[in-house]
């Protein structure tokens, strides 16, 4: 027992090296990095329920789940579009998407923050306006349809 | 009795092998793109905002440099400690995340990874890096290690 308290006395001392030392470059990421995390809470896009979706026309439907979930079954006529294969999928909606076309984005309920990423990334980088988040996601869908 | 003592050192390296590489490759991930491993740490729903940043920026540094230095002898109980604290506070975020249902990625090894679709494969993963860290602690506890420069017990 006193070898373990001995092993972990000499443990803290450059544990707390490691842990101020990390505080350099921390500060510097903070600053500096091209990709530096925003300190400001990011602002939820709108959310619509799937009655007002379901009642506008020509919605581009966003499927934010992963690929093997969008292929078992999906909103007819979304596109997927995910944060796990972005570059890769992102031409696709591109080709689906046109100006003044509403966008929908969706996951799988009211508990995944995908869709949610997904809305903002549009919204930042392809400076489209007019994305929505579909309130309670494909689960919602699903029992609109019953 | 030699022979196994030099088995069980080669273990030992490798085990640390395994534990600083995967907290370096881990880190290095999170570098490239701290605004979106950000957004996976907010995901779990944790933390405001603000201290997911902070946390984003931070925390990939710590296991770059915990996981070099688990490969210095001086600094390895150090490290081991620092390593095995993080992999139980990755458990704990991975359990409640997965206990309140909620559906995201770990983030485990930076945005967008393979590796963050099944968070309980996740969870496991982290207790078992936390275990090694554990072991690890316990017989190098020394500083120096227990490997060939350590005293062995008289038979």
């Amino acid at each position: 027992m006193n070898a373990r308290l001995g092993a972990l006395g000499r443990a803290v001392r450059p544990a707390a090296w490691l842990l101020l030392a990390a505080m350099v470059p921390a500060v510097l990421t903070a600053t500096l990095h091209p990709r530096r995390p925003a300190f400001v809470t990011p602002e939820n896009v709108p959310e619509i329920t799937v009655a007002t979706a379901s009642g506008w026309r020509d919605t581009l439907f966003v499927d934010a789940r992963r690929e093997a979930d969008f292929r078992r079954g999906c909103v007819p006529g979304a596109v997927p579009l995910n944060e796990d294969r972005w570059e890769v999928l992102l031409p696709g909606f591109i080709g689906r998407w046109a100006p003044g076309r509403k966008v929908v984005v969706y996951c799988d309920s009211q508990k995944c923050d995908a869709s949610q990423a997904v809305a903002r990334r549009l919204r930042r980088e392809l400076r489209i306006n007019d994305v929505f988040v579909l309130k309670g996601g494909w689960a919602a869908w699903q029992a609109a349809q019953k | 009795m030699a022979g196994s003592a030099k088995m069980t050192g080669l273990v030992a390296a490798l085990a640390r092998l395994v534990l600083g590489g995967v907290f370096i490759y881990a880190g290095v991930g999170k570098v490239l793109d701290p605004a979106a491993f950000a957004g996976d740490i907010a995901n779990y729903r944790l933390l405001p905002h603000p201290a997911a940043a902070a946390l984003a920026a931070y925390l990939p540094w710590l296991e770059i440099l915990a996981g070099l230095a688990v490969f210095r002898p001086r600094l390895r109980p150090g490290a081991l400690f620092v390593l095995g604290g993080l992999s139980l506070v990755f458990a704990a975020a991975i359990a409640s995340a997965l206990a309140r249902g909620l559906d995201i990625s770990c983030g485990c090894f930076g945005h967008g990874r393979a590796s963050g679709a099944l968070l309980g494969l996740s969870l496991l993963r982290a207790l078992v890096l936390a275990g090694m860290a554990a072991v690890l602690l316990a017989r190098d506890g020394g500083g120096a290690g227990s490997g060939a420069g350590a005293v062995q017990p008289r038979n």
